[in-house]
């Protein structure tokens, strides 16, 4: 039986970092724009021509501040979010020898300030007085501390798990990011004397009316921590596991997974191809992915779809999870699966419905749930918060404040956040409404 | 159609206007053998001085420091200047001797040029003969050179008329009927007497050329100015393709005054496009400094075929029909036409909406280039001075010109 408890030891971080030289030329490819269209992309809105021409004349330092200013987190986004969906598909060199790589020139900077004996710190301004707690240490969580700081105040940060970084440390595969990069950036939002507690669950360990009396307010950055299941019976033994689950276990590299050769796993978004992605660099013999609707609907990057689609995996399109078939000794032996029909909707959206009578099997001895994340509603019925339709924290847009006006959320437990780079877009822009909204309920303590 | 890149230099046919000049260190008869072998079309020997020893090998005489090159890089780009300390490497007149004799023998066809300096009517007279008499096709004599030996950077012959005129007429004793070019440093004052006096001591050409002296850069980490000659350094001559269009306004200077002197020029030139524009404004040989040290002797090929190309492609049959093309359409400041106009324009097709043009323009304060939401410019023809900053700043090739319009 292949399903034996396989102890999962990592990857080593295979995306590779452009030379120096090759560096240089890329940057001098760049027009330096007026008024440039990849800055006005990004959802940070990096002053991307203007670190260009830094690192023209081989400012490498100006050129990772002015990046700094705006993204904390080169190393990271330049490793993880979709540049060439971003900044990179308006770049206006497109025409004439391909868009400038911006993503790779950022990631040249990172890393030169990773490995440099002065990594960059911001200066500290002076204090205004004020003090905000932070529940959740992903990306929105991260960067809102980092403007917080940036504003004087003083900030501590509430994780759940063991380390900080949320989908940083949980969720993005090694082989696309290795530990240093995420240790030091993440690292550097500490040096900016941000107090972290980590493995403390804020809906046991956090009093509401104790936390009123030391701060002056609290934000939710808690992400979408619950994955998403289909509502399937199956046997006690079944291995039956989501996406996030496998990709924590990867990177936590604690914990043993009892892995099949047969994996089926449901859903077209990132979460699934790099569980893909991960199970057949394992050695895993098949996966395949399900998903209900056509490529050009599936939520995905088109970078990470590539990536699955090289390591191997096998898709099926307009195909759904029906049920799943045990054998005598409670493990799975099969799926049913059913074909289903793409259909528009009035409000123009592509859904698709199973085509009646169209089942059919299919061998598997391992299914993996990748559709999906939900709020984990425990701190919000415990802070008694209103949601909105789509299950989410619900917020006032000018404010960012919920329907307590102490407590602030941001990130994906308020709206859909596609790339990390949009997150911390999120935490900053919530940081500065806290920052104005503070400063207007009365000055400095 | 059938060209080739025959050109007729003070007399002596060359089978194209390419040749390499001294490359210090260069003076080895291998080096010189593979520049004829990659078809320039001929060599100019090290410079010959009695004062070298002639029992001492070249190679054996050079005092040279290490390094003395060091490139000029401009942001991407590599190497768009080149600086050098000039090596003290002169050759003896035996060795320039048995050079030319051999070279003539193994390659006809090809045009050794002997190059000489002097200092008293001894050594004009002799050396032009000797090399005269060992076969070189043309003698070049050093004018830019101090002319008191005790004194490297003391006055140059060319800052001393008399001396200048004495010696023109020694080379031309000296040499007897081989042709004698002079070599003059491109920014001379007074350039009409300096012709005229050659002219008078019947010299056939004169060589300009134009690489001043500077200092190609610093280290910022330890403030050692480049070249780092054992933490010191000094002044370098600067060359390479930076100084292209300063050797280019020499030659439309000199062509100004000068009717009857056939010119050679040396320095600034990279490519077949330098090349055609040296011959468009008078230069009938061309010696290559900076960029054979780069690009290597075949770069005589891509010469060759650049030139021979654009000759075809302007149905053009010879290079002689191509030389002082552009010097009629030289002209001083004060009589520049003062009316007319140009409007800049824009090929909206490879136009890729970087708003560069309009930035400079506002910069600039004429304001004459609206920028849309939609990123695309438009020319203010009313508002428009045709200065053509836009057309030098924008970075897509042909996407800008600047048209004539009429006045009425
Ligand atoms: S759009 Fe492209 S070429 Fe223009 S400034 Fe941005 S990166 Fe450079
Ligand atoms: S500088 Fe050239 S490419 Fe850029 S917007 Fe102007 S015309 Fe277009
Ligand atoms: S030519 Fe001068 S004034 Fe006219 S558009 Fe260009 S920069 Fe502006």
């Amino acid at each position: 039986m292949g399903n034996m408890p396989k102890v999962i030891k990592g990857f080593k971080e295979e995306t590779v970092t452009i030379s120096y030289p090759e560096a240089i030329d890329e940057a001098g490819r760049c027009y330096l724009c007026h008024d440039a269209p990849c800055s006005k992309a990004s959802p940070v809105q990096t002053d991307v021509a203007g670190f260009i021409s830094r690192m023209r004349s081989r400012n490498f330092r100006g050129a990772l501040r002015l990046i700094k200013e705006t993204n904390f987190f080169p190393g990271i986004t330049s490793r993880v979010s979709p540049y060439d969906e971003q900044c990179e598909a308006v770049c206006l060199h497109k025409r004439y020898g391909g868009p400038i790589r911006i993503g790779e020139l950022e990631r040249v900077l990172a890393d030169f300030d990773r490995g440099s004996r002065r990594p960059y710190l911001p200066e500290i301004p002076e204090s205004i007085g004020k003090s905000v707690a932070i529940v959740g240490s992903g990306p929105t969580g991260l960067s809102a501390a980092v403007e917080l700081v940036l504003n004087g105040c003083k900030v501590i940060i509430y994780e759940a798990a063991r380390v900080a970084g949320g989908v940083f440390t949980k969720g993005v595969p090694s082989y696309l990011i290795s530990d240093d990069v995420i240790d030091h950036e993440v690292g550097s939002v500490l040096s900016l004397g941000v107090d972290l507690v980590t493995g403390i669950n804020a809906g046991e360990s956090i009093n509401l009316t104790s936390m009123k009396q030391s701060f002056d307010a609290l934000l939710l950055t808690i992400g979408m921590e619950k994955s998403r299941r289909l509502d399937l019976e199956y046997c006690k033994k079944a291995d039956v596991f989501t996406g996030a689950e496998i990709l924590e276990s990867l990177k936590l590299k604690a914990k043993r997974l009892r892995l099949g050769e047969k994996v089926l796993i449901v859903g077209g978004g990132n979460v699934s191809m790099d569980a893909a992605t991960a199970l057949l660099k394992l050695g895993v013999g098949e996966v395949t992915v399900i998903y209900r609707r056509d490529r050009e609907h599936m939520p995905v990057f088109e970078s990470r779809f590539q990536m699955a689609h090289r390591s191997g995996m096998k898709i099926m399109y307009r195909t759904m999870l029906d049920g799943i078939i045990c054998d005598s000794q409670n493990a799975i032996s099969a799926v049913k699966l059913k074909k289903t029909v793409l259909k528009e909707t009035e409000d123009g959206r592509v859904v698709a419905e199973t085509v009646a009578d169209s089942e059919f099997t299919k061998d598997a001895d391992t299914v993996i749930y990748a559709i999906g994340q939900q709020l984990d509603r425990d701190l919000v019925d415990q802070f008694d918060l209103e949601t909105n339709e789509m299950g989410r924290i619900k917020v006032d847009q000018a404010t960012s404040q919920t329907s307590d006006p102490f407590i602030y959320a941001a990130g994906s437990c308020v709206e859909r956040v596609d790339t990390i780079t949009t997150a911390l877009a999120k935490g900053q822009l919530v940081a500065r409404n806290m920052v104005r909204c503070m400063l207007e309920k009365g000055g400095g303590r | 159609m059938d060209v080739n890149l025959k050109i007729k230099f003070c007399g002596v046919t060359l089978i194209n206007p390419f040749i390499v000049s001294q490359v210090p260190p260069n003076g080895e008869l291998e080096t010189i053998k593979a520049q004829l072998e990659a078809g320039w079309c001929g060599v100019l020997l090290r410079t010959a001085s009695l004062s070298a020893d002639p029992r001492k090998p070249t190679a054996a005489r050079i005092r040279q420091v290490a390094p003395f090159y060091r490139g000029v890089d401009y942001e991407e780009k590599r190497a768009v200047d080149l600086g050098w300390i000039e090596p003290e490497s002169p050759m003896s007149v035996d060795e320039a001797e048995a050079a030319t004799a051999s070279l003539k023998e193994a390659y006809p066809d090809r045009v050794v040029i002997g190059a000489m300096v002097g200092r008293n009517r001894e050594e004009w007279l002799k050396v032009s003969r000797r090399l005269s008499q060992a076969g070189a096709d043309i003698i070049e004599c050093d004018f830019s050179i101090s002319a008191a030996e005790e004194n490297p950077r003391g006055p140059r012959v060319v800052d001393d008329l008399k001396l200048m005129e004495k010696a023109a007429r020694y080379v031309r004793e000296g040499a007897r009927n081989t042709p004698i070019i002079f070599k003059i440093p491109g920014m001379l004052a007074g350039k009409e007497q300096v012709v005229n006096i050659l002219k008078s001591a019947d010299a056939e050409g004169i060589n300009l050329f134009y690489e001043p002296k500077g200092v190609p850069g610093i280290n910022l980490t330890n403030f050692v100015p480049f070249p780092n000659v054992g933490a010191k350094s000094t002044l370098s001559t600067m060359g390479g393709a930076g100084i292209k269009p300063y050797t280019l306004g020499v030659l439309a200077e000199w062509g100004k005054v000068n009717k009857d002197l056939e010119v050679s020029v040396l320095g600034g030139a990279y490519n077949w496009r330098d090349c055609a524009e040296y011959i468009l404004m008078g230069a009938k040989l061309i010696q290559f400094h900076g960029a054979v040290l780069q690009r290597g002797v075949r770069l005589v090929d891509e010469l060759n075929s650049g030139v021979g190309d654009y000759l075809n492609e302007k149905m053009v049959s010879s290079l002689d029909k191509l030389v002082g093309k552009s010097l009629p359409f030289f002209t001083t400041p004060d009589k520049l036409p003062r009316t007319g106009r140009v409007v800049a324009a824009i090929d909206d097709k490879t136009c890729i909406h970087c708003g560069i043009c309009y930035q400079v323009c506002e910069g600039l304060g004429y304001h004459a280039i609206n920028f849309s939401s939609q990123r695309k410019p438009v020319i203010d023809k009313k508002k428009c001075l045709g200065d053509g900053l836009c057309v030098a700043s924008c970075p897509v090739f042909n996407c800008m010109s600047l048209r004539r319009v009429s006045t009425k």
